[in-house]
């Protein structure tokens, strides 16, 4: 037994014995059961992580493809001076398509789909906490991204560049364009904010016992810290969207000089996002190479506190950057100074990675084997991007450099070597995980030197035309500027690329029945996904206990005693689909958690979810209301079916003498840290419009403007009055449940609703009262929206309230059994929270200044 | 005796870096309202430096005293950090919270460095 288990305290015993042969072909047989996969059509109800990510992982890289063939005919279109392949107009979707296509739809899902996949078999898991929210995300992505591609066969493609900027996105493209990109990636943001809560909360909470903090596989550290990074760098974007988006739709001036608005603050909401998403982008492939690299040097990696702290650290200093995308739009000297400074110290962090995987290589004994070679290429290449990264983070190069085409050849080379070779590295890697077969080494071979020859030849020269003055996303160029062989060169690569992709995808598809299976731990890698056995479906045969960072190296006898179910959770006694959940810090274990199995529920709420959104961007506002509705009654029936199920008993014996409870309340509960974070987001974006209303007042002489009224103030305070009632209410229902007091529990719920109702007619009939016309000034335009975004989030509560009344008279909610009222107070403790805030700037900050 | 788990705490890890995101935004808002609100678009920066000065000042402070005390948690055990242990374990954070504050102490004079150049708000 592990010194871990010691430390717990917990008694698990002596080493244990295997069961008997015949008792583990029975539990096989019942875990079988449990996790089997549905056949036929129901194939497609299926939840569990290795099937929704190898779907989720497959769509993704077909997005990809298609992003590819539009850089193609950009290429095309640029191969010679003054060419006529494609218009203008349809270069600009072109190039607006393949970049969001690129970000959007290519590389954050496939890194959060790859981790779906991968992440629950590198921490021993049998799945994450939330299944079917991670199947739901995959739906929402699927219908979002073919919608995004295939506005451009409709003529409706976004046409605004992957930036989207305003003036030219909400006066000058009248079209469903912008709405298409606006509404259907804001659809896609979502889902990936949903995978994001799902991956944080399974690296907190989904380790294998004893897996203490210093233990943790360095994939895992970079996933946790991506996925804090999106609920932080998303929510931003989503203000702008919502900013823009209502602008096109009711003429909110938000962006419109003349009345008051600032298209500035597209480009800082979209830059907070913008900048972090290419770390976003990044860190997860960093993770690949921190997992394949000590797998070829044999050796475990070196300075892994070191790894862990540039992880956290890029992490961190990626949001100070965001302005260097903005050098030029005249802001202040000295600001330009922070951001450049915070430019270069990022250097620090990402040069302390490539260090420590070199000093790793050098430690190793190095088997130079296919995932190698793709990693090298990648490493070189992306230390190109890197240096002229460190060139346009000079604030006097980059005023030279901007919006030219030097830019896109350093920001390909960022993406191409930091994200894509080490991706075509893990599919080398991973693809015998996964599918028990190997890809071809001779194919690879061949895909390698075409990739890396041609995206050297195709980006090589763009850095040149770029210094040549060749601006971006412009359809053609003069004859006689210098620049017709350098673009040649590059169509020439590009095309030289693209063949290597092709027979990459063909190596992917070829069937592959005759060649031999792949051995179970091809590379011989030290980490836990390698236990598992593609034939498989319930990921690992027993939850192992850790005792190092390399256990499948380190820990004598260990795949023997995962294989014969000596470890936790051998079995699936009632037949349920079940893991463990630990603490963060020492991995100790605290529930044994059932998980969602197969079910189209996801489906129907990710079909209405996204009626909802894509209705909306043809204005068919029924269909959209209808479709919101439904959705949120689906999403509802799911929660009522699906969650907080009170179990048949208190606990359960999960092996080696240790018993864990089957239902956990408030903040020990997943489902209670989910809200906890899905909340920091939403503050986030919240912050970002109150940044707005105070961007504003910097860029006006008299902001709140003296011909516009304010709000009411008596009624905003007696709004604000009723909202934070609400809110004490609901605490004190809680604990009135708690007590098991259900009459007056019920009353207090109830007292909570009507006040939140009547907190939000005040808020609004503050507005009304007062005259305030949200399309005369931007002034009126940001305090409506502010006070909406507050009366929404009261609305949602109040759905929320009706919910946990009706689950306490269903019997599905008691005094012990509390955790939907756990989760619906702590979201009230955040609206409460938003109520305050947004009363304090509305009505506060007129006062304040006037 | 072995250091217990609710002891540590991984909030710990994310101070110094957040002291340096304080320390940015707090220095970009005062510069902007300064030159927006203040001074003109041309005029002195006075004002704003001694600011950004003194949040640099008490930022640094901060970000030391968190590198003191993970270097403190690093020295206090012997066991390697890799080790199973609970010794190990806060020996790992103490060291991941020592690089972290020497991260942001230099992310923090980094960004400290405009002021001591730049005087105006053109």
């Amino acid at each position: 037994m592990s010194k871990a288990g010691e430390d717990r305290g917990a008694d698990v015993g002596a080493e244990s014995d295997a069961p008997p042969s015949e008792l583990r072909r029975a539990q096989e047989a019942r875990l079988l059961t449990a996790w089997r996969i549905p056949k036929g059509f129901r194939y497609w109800s299926e939840v569990n992580n290795t099937e929704v990510g190898r779907w989720y992982t497959s769509v993704a890289f077909l997005f990809f493809l298609f992003g590819g063939v539009l850089a193609l005919l950009m290429r095309i279109q640029l191969a010679r001076p003054n060419n006529r392949f494609v218009s203008a107009e349809r270069y600009d979707e072109l190039f607006t398509l393949h970049g969001s296509i690129m970000m959007f739809l290519f590389a954050v899902p496939i890194f959060e789909a790859f981790s779906i996949m991968v992440l629950p078999q590198m921490l021993g898991a049998r799945d994450l906490p939330f299944p079917r929210l991670s199947a739901y995300g995959f739906w929402c992505f699927l219908i979002g991204g073919v919608f995004v591609c295939a506005s451009i066969f409709f003529g409706i493609a976004p046409r605004g560049g992957w930036f989207m900027y305003p003036p030219l996105t909400s006066r000058f493209q009248k079209g469903a364009g912008a709405d298409v990109w606006l509404l259907g990636l804001s659809f896609i943001e979502v889902a990936s904010i949903a995978a994001a809560v799902e991956l944080i909360i399974g690296v907190l909470k989904c380790r294998p016992p004893g897996m203490r903090i210093n233990l943790v596989p360095l994939y895992a550290w970079y996933i946790l810290v991506v996925g804090v990074m999106i609920v932080f760098a998303f929510p931003p974007l989503i203000a702008g969207d919502v900013l823009l988006e209502v602008e096109r739709m009711l003429d909110w001036p938000f962006f419109d000089p003349t009345r008051g608005g600032d298209p500035l603050l597209w480009q800082h909401l979209f830059w907070i996002f913008g900048h972090p998403e290419v770390y976003i982008v990044f860190l997860p492939s960093v993770a690949l190479v921190a997992t394949i690299v000590p797998t070829f040097a044999r050796t475990p990696m070196v300075g892994y506190g070191w790894i862990v702290l540039a992880a956290i650290g890029t992490g961190f200093l990626r949001f100070g950057l965001w302005v260097h995308h903005m050098f030029t739009t005249g802001l202040p000297g000295v600001s330009l100074g922070f951001f450049s400074a915070a430019s270069q110290a990022v250097a620090i962090p990402t040069g302390v990675q490539v260090f420590c995987f070199i000093a790793t290589l050098l430690v190793g004994r190095v088997s130079y084997r296919l995932p190698m070679l793709y990693l090298l290429g990648g490493l070189s290449t992306f230390l190109i991007g890197g240096l002229t990264g460190v060139m346009v983070a000079l604030v006097p190069f980059d005023l030279q450099a901007h919006d030219s085409h030097f830019v896109v050849g350093h920001l390909h080379s960022v993406l191409i070597g930091g994200t894509i070779f080490p991706i075509l590295a893990a599919f080398y890697y991973f693809y015998p995980l996964v599918s028990g077969k190997h890809l071809s080494k001779k194919l690879g071979r061949v895909a390698f030197f075409l990739v890396f020859v041609g995206f050297n030849v195709t980006f090589l020269p763009i850095h040149l035309s770029g210094l040549r003055g060749m601006p971006r996303r412009v359809f053609t160029y003069p004859a006689g500027a210098g620049l017709e062989t350098l673009n040649l060169v590059s169509t020439v690569g590009a095309f030289v690329l693209a063949a290597g992709m092709l027979v990459f995808v063909v190596d992917v598809l070829r069937p592959k029945k005759k060649d031999p299976d792949a051995e179970r731990n091809p590379w011989n890698g030290g980490t836990l996904e390698w236990l598992t056995e593609p034939d498989k479906p319930w990921g690992v045969r027993s939850v192992p206990e850790i005792d190092e960072r390399y256990p499948l190296w380190h820990q004598r006898d260990f795949v023997r005693d995962h294989d014969e179910g000596r470890f936790f959770l051998p079995d699936a006694e009632e037949l349920k689909r079940e893991t463990l959940l630990t603490t963060p810090i020492d991995a100790t274990p605290t529930q044994c958690l059932r998980v969602g199995g197969p079910t189209f529920v996801t489906h129907w709420a990710a079909l209405f979810t996204g009626g909802a959104f894509i209705f909306s961007t043809f204005h068919w506002w029924w269909s959209a209301l209808a479709s919101s509705v439904l959705a949120l009654f689906t999403i509802l029936g799911w929660l009522w079916t699906g969650t907080a199920i009170i179990p048949e008993k208190a606990e359960k014996d999960v092996g080696r003498g240790l018993k864990l409870p089957l239902y956990v309340s408030g903040p020990g509960a997943v489902g209670w840290w989910a809200m906890l974070i899905t909340m920091l987001g939403d503050m986030t974006a919240f912050v970002s419009l109150v940044f707005g209303y105070f961007f504003y007042w910097t860029g006006h002489r008299d902001f709140p403007p003296g011909s516009q009224p304010d709000a009411h103030p008596g009624l905003l305070l007696a709004g604000l009055g009723l909202v934070i009632a609400a809110w004490i209410g609901t605490v004190v229902s809680r604990r009135l449940n708690r007590r098991d007091r259900g009459g007056a529990f019920h009353a207090g719920t109830a007292l909570s609703a009507a006040l939140s109702i009547a907190g939000g007619v005040a808020l609004v009939l503050s507005l009304t009262r007062a005259g305030l016309d949200p399309r005369a000034h931007v002034y009126g335009a940001i305090v409506w929206l502010l006070v909406v975004w507050t009366v929404i989030h009261v609305g949602l509560g109040v759905v929320m309230h009706l919910y946990v009344m009706a689950r306490r008279i269903a019997r599905r909610m008691t005094a012990t059994h509390d955790a939907d009222m756990a989760v619906v107070t702590l979201y009230w403790h955040f609206v409460g929270l938003t109520a305050i805030t947004a009363v304090a700037v509305v009505a506060g900050f007129p006062l304040a200044v006037r | 005796m072995e250091p217990a788990a609710r002891r540590d705490s991984l909030w710990w890890m994310v101070v110094s870096p957040s002291l340096w995101a304080l320390h940015v935004l707090l220095s970009y808002g005062t510069v902007a309202v300064w030159c927006a609100k203040i001074a003109s678009r041309d005029g002195a920066l006075d004002g704003a430096r001694v600011a950004v000065l003194v949040y640099t000042a008490f930022a640094l402070t901060g970000v030391v005293a968190v590198g003191a005390r993970g270097l403190g948690r690093e020295r206090a055990v012997a066991t390697p950090r890799y080790a199973d242990t609970p010794g190990a374990r806060r020996r790992f954070l103490g060291y991941t919270n020592l690089l972290l504050s020497a991260l942001s102490f230099v992310a923090i004079v980094f960004g400290a460095l405009p002021v001591l150049y730049l005087r105006s708000c053109r």
